[in-house]
């Protein structure tokens, strides 16, 4: 069975670019949210294996939205996607229990790769 | 805080201009001394502003028929909707401004963010200038590509 993906992204074009990759492997894109206030609300009803988050959106910002999500939901798994690749945000992400980063652009094969890591961990 | 030279700078911006197209679609970006585009008329401008450590505004105009392409490697599709192409070129700003950022952080220690991207037809010409630095480029169809930067002179500002 398909592991379920949340993608939050403020980006329409990355949402379409994620589904696109990931069709035809063994992760579905099962939800896609805007803003981190939307992955709030909408990942009890999903309950996804990962989300991946994007930093900089309108409203709250993906790293509060993931700290948040994985204060109520420990076990949640949340990849970081975002182009602010940097010591500063990559030790926020990993300090607040992110399990991995990916820098965009991203190849099909590195965000493949790093959703089966993430999952692992 | 450390500061930057506007040479420092400018090398920051010139990098992530060449690497990010060729990223997303090995397209190469030739550095030229002024605009040159073979499509005047179809010009499109993504603006956005720093802020933090950084205070600065940035306007990319490039020609649709670039971001066109790029769009379409991006996606993967041969048929890209003009909205495609205003989605992905509000995206390749804010992933060319996500790297600028981590050039800053890297290279001087300066922590900054930018606001989300808005997306204009037509071409971006600044008030002054001389107050700006602006990086030319031109695809291998000859497609133009204009980055403006400007520096605000606030308390805090990067540049020395």
């Amino acid at each position: 069975m398909s592991k379920k993906i949340m993608v939050v992204d403020d980006s329409h074009i990355v949402q379409l670019q994620l589904q696109k990759i990931l069709s035809g492997t063994d992760y579905e894109v099962a939800a896609c949210c805007q803003s981190g206030e939307e992955a709030l609300e909408m990942y009890n009803q999903v309950h996804p294996d990962l989300v991946t988050m994007d930093i900089l959106m309108p409203g709250m910002d993906g790293l509060e939205a993931a700290r948040l999500l994985l204060e109520a939901h420990p076990d949640a798994v949340v990849l970081i996607v975002s182009s602010l690749a940097y010591d500063d945000t990559i030790n926020e992400a990993t300090r607040i229990g992110a399990k991995g980063f990916v820098y965009k652009p991203f190849e099909r094969d590195q965000i493949i790769r790093s959703i089966q890591s993430a999952l692992e961990q | 805080m450390n500061a930057l030279t506007p040479k420092e700078i400018q090398d920051i911006l010139d990098g992530v201009m060449q690497d990010v197209p060729n990223r997303i679609a090995s397209i190469q970006l030739q550095k030229q001394d002024t605009f040159l585009s073979n499509n005047v008329n179809n010009l499109c401008t993504i603006h956005t502003t720093f802020e933090g450590g950084y205070h600065a505004s940035l306007a990319l105009c490039a020609d649709a028929c670039l971001l066109m392409r790029l769009t379409q490697h991006f996606m993967q599709e041969e048929i890209v909707t003009s909205q495609d192409i205003e989605d992905f070129a509000k995206e390749y700003l804010n992933i060319i401004c996500g790297r600028i950022v981590a050039g800053l952080f890297r290279s001087a220690h300066i922590s900054s963010r930018f606001h989300i991207p808005s997306f204009s037809l037509g071409r971006y010409i600044p008030d002054d200038v001389s107050s700006c630095c602006i990086l030319n480029y031109t695809s291998n169809c000859n497609e133009g590509v204009q980055l403006i930067h400007q520096t605000f002179p606030l308390e805090n500002s990067a540049q020395k």
